[in-house]
């Protein structure tokens, strides 16, 4: 290409002016031939279109977002879950009443189970009062060092 | 329309929307994000997307907008990214010669172009769009399509030939 040529595509390049034919003949020129000095900066920009030609989009694209099915997976254990202690605490609930109270229907009965577990507890605690007579040994020998009385 | 073919449609124009998105976003991660959510739109529109006739300027489209959305919601939220430090990169004496250097010497300059000049110069320079195109694209006439993208390539020669004389003195 002469150079007056050149030039004036180059000016029309800049106004904006030149057609995509132009322009690909232009990069083809400052691709391959030796370029004036006064154009230089022309022949880092067309290299540079080159080159950003060359990016591609790294791997693959995915057409169905999973973020979607975790939020959907996520959401339908925390119902799982609130459901399932509902279920087990109500059930607690209910047992509770149904197997250990109410088996005793007059008062007079009632007053006796009371009473018996009542003597019961007692017994249990003057069983375990008697035991506590070996603190009395421990008392001797602590007498014996600090005078009390 | 099903998942093969919308492939088969959208994988050519998947490497321009990526480049797209990388010039506006600059960050590989996020053009990459932006790629992959504008895909996703156009599959959720396949039934639609027959009635547009050009695809292509359709995703470009889209791709343009999902990203100036992205740019002004990361504005709104005081993250936008500035790449201003490079100014001290150049200084150093001859290696700057490179080519790979002076070819990131023009990214950073596209960096400082308004958001409409880069879109028009990486529409035209480096994806080859007719000019009827970019207009469906950008959605305004050749003549302002014309008049920007010349102050975008002024712009960008002008930068470049500061820089050369900062390195050479």
């Amino acid at each position: 290409m002469e150079l007056h040529k050149l030039e004036s595509l180059v000016k029309r390049y800049d106004d904006g002016g030149t057609t995509l034919e132009e322009e690909k003949l232009l990069k083809k020129y400052f691709h391959s031939e030796k370029v004036p000095e006064h154009l230089k900066e022309y022949e880092v920009i067309f290299s540079f279109s080159e080159e950003e030609k060359n990016i591609c989009h790294p791997g693959k694209f995915k057409l169905k977002s999973d973020k979607k099915w975790y939020a959907i997976i996520g959401v339908a254990a925390s119902i799982l879950i609130a459901f399932g202690i509902f279920t087990f605490q109500e059930n607690q609930q209910q047992n509770f009443p149904q197997n250990e109270l109410g088996t005793i229907e007059t008062p007079e009965e009632a007053y006796f189970k009371a009473k018996e577990t009542l003597q019961m507890v007692a017994q249990i605690m003057n069983n375990s009062k008697e035991e506590l007579v070996y603190l009395d040994e421990f008392n001797k020998t602590k007498n014996q060092i600090i005078k009390i009385k | 329309m099903n998942q093969k073919t919308f492939i088969g449609v959208v994988n050519p124009v998947k490497d321009k929307m990526y480049r797209l998105a990388l010039r506006l976003l600059i960050s590989k991660d996020s053009a990459e994000d932006a790629t992959q959510e504008v895909l996703l739109k156009l599959w959720s529109r396949k039934d639609k997307i027959k009635d547009y006739a050009n695809i292509e300027a359709f995703a470009m489209t889209v791709t343009k907008n999902y990203c100036l959305d992205q740019l002004k919601s990361k504005q709104n939220n005081n993250l936008k990214i500035v790449h201003t430090n490079y100014e001290s990169q150049d200084r150093s004496a001859f290696d700057q010669l490179e080519t790979n250097d002076r070819l990131k010497q023009i990214s950073l300059i596209l960096e400082t172009l308004p958001e409409q000049q880069k879109l028009i110069f990486q529409l035209r320079d480096i994806e080859e769009y007719e000019y009827e195109e970019i207009s469906k694209v950008m959605d305004m006439n050749e003549t302002a399509i014309r008049v920007s993208l010349s102050r975008a390539r002024k712009k960008i020669r002008i930068e470049l030939l500061k820089k050369d004389s900062y390195g050479i003195t």
